[in-house]
């Protein structure tokens, strides 16, 4: 945890005092590489575990399942409470955005409501 | 969507020489990975740093920020419950307790392993790896469908760290700073739910 928020402090710092000078613009191509490599590793991790892969199937299937279950969950909250509290005061306050982006968030927030309301 | 397939095969490449054990055993090591993990955390505070949206987010949202990890708990538990009911040999506190993991999956599969055995513990770890890679690779997806936080509660705890850059990447970096905020606290409740879920 320490650690964590130490590499994130040092890197937010060291971006903000050369945040003027050209090697910033490298960062994204930099991240991609990391991102890849620490893929590369989890995937090492999956391929070594023998009881992961003896099992795979069934282990898998229970996963998988559990994995959309959870994650389309929390995308619906996610879609609602953006659509409820960010995308309105973003629109207001930052970018001019498009009407029809503007009356699909509405529209959104409606679907929403009348959803919580048969709940 | 070139870049996700690409990861993919990384991915893919890396189960594959796993499986043939052509690893040398010093890349088996966790210690690389942990030093490759806190490269790539320097560079996401980088990314935040050097942009210009650094407090902006936290000043035009919030309150509501809090709002985030609050949705990304409801919803993963409503969806594990309803899915518990198509897995017939798990209960519903089984099945939130792998839920509960919100992507951390080092963690909860050795808290699931010691409580439950290495089966539920292997589900935990198989359920949560998935969960961490599909925000990876489907987070343009997620923007497009379910809006710009989509990603971020997709994430759970891995928001702070390994799924950070794609949501900086496709959601913009004003929500670097709520993905940190909301990873903390995900990151904090994921002991918490798992050890709440297996005791009852």
């Amino acid at each position: 945890m320490i650690p964590i928020l130490l590499c994130i402090a040092t890197g937010i710092l060291t971006g903000y005092l050369f945040r003027k000078t050209g090697f910033v613009k490298y960062t994204g191509t930099l991240l991609s590489v990391v991102i890849m490599l620490l893929l590369f590793f989890l995937g090492v991790s999956v391929g070594s575990n023998k009881q992961v892969i003896s099992n795979f199937s069934g282990i898998g299937l229970e996963a998988l399942l559990l994995t959309v279950g959870g994650t389309l969950g929390s995308l619906i909250c996610a879609k609602w409470v953006f659509a409820r509290f960010f995308a309105g005061k973003k629109n207001r306050s930052e970018q001019p955005s498009p009407v029809n982006n503007l009356s699909r968030c509405s529209e959104e927030e409606d679907d929403q409501k009348g959803n919580k309301s048969t709940l | 969507m070139k870049q996700s397939l690409i990861y993919l095969l990384v991915f893919a490449i890396g189960v594959v020489l796993a499986l043939l054990e052509m690893m040398p055993d010093a890349l088996l090591d966790g210690d690389i990975a942990t030093w490759v993990l806190y490269a790539l955390l320097f560079l996401v505070g980088m990314q935040i740093g050097s942009g210009k949206n650094l407090f902006a987010a936290l000043r035009r949202f919030g309150w509501s920020v809090t709002l985030v990890p609050v949705a990304t708990t409801v919803g993963t538990f409503a969806g594990v419950a309803l899915v518990s009911l198509l897995i017939p040999g798990r209960s519903l506190t089984e099945c939130l307790s792998v839920g509960a993991g919100f992507a951390y999956y080092s963690l909860s599969s050795i808290l699931i392993t010691e409580f439950r055995g290495a089966e539920l513990g292997t589900v935990a770890l198989l359920a949560n790896i998935m969960r961490e890679f599909s925000v990876l690779v489907l987070a343009p997806w997620m923007v497009k469908y379910f809006g710009k936080l989509a990603p971020v509660s997709a994430g759970g705890a891995t928001t702070m760290d390994t799924t950070l850059p794609v949501i900086t990447r496709y959601s913009g970096t004003e929500y670097g700073m709520i993905a940190l905020f909301h990873g903390m606290i995900i990151d904090f409740s994921v002991p918490l739910w798992v050890t709440f879920f297996l005791n009852l």
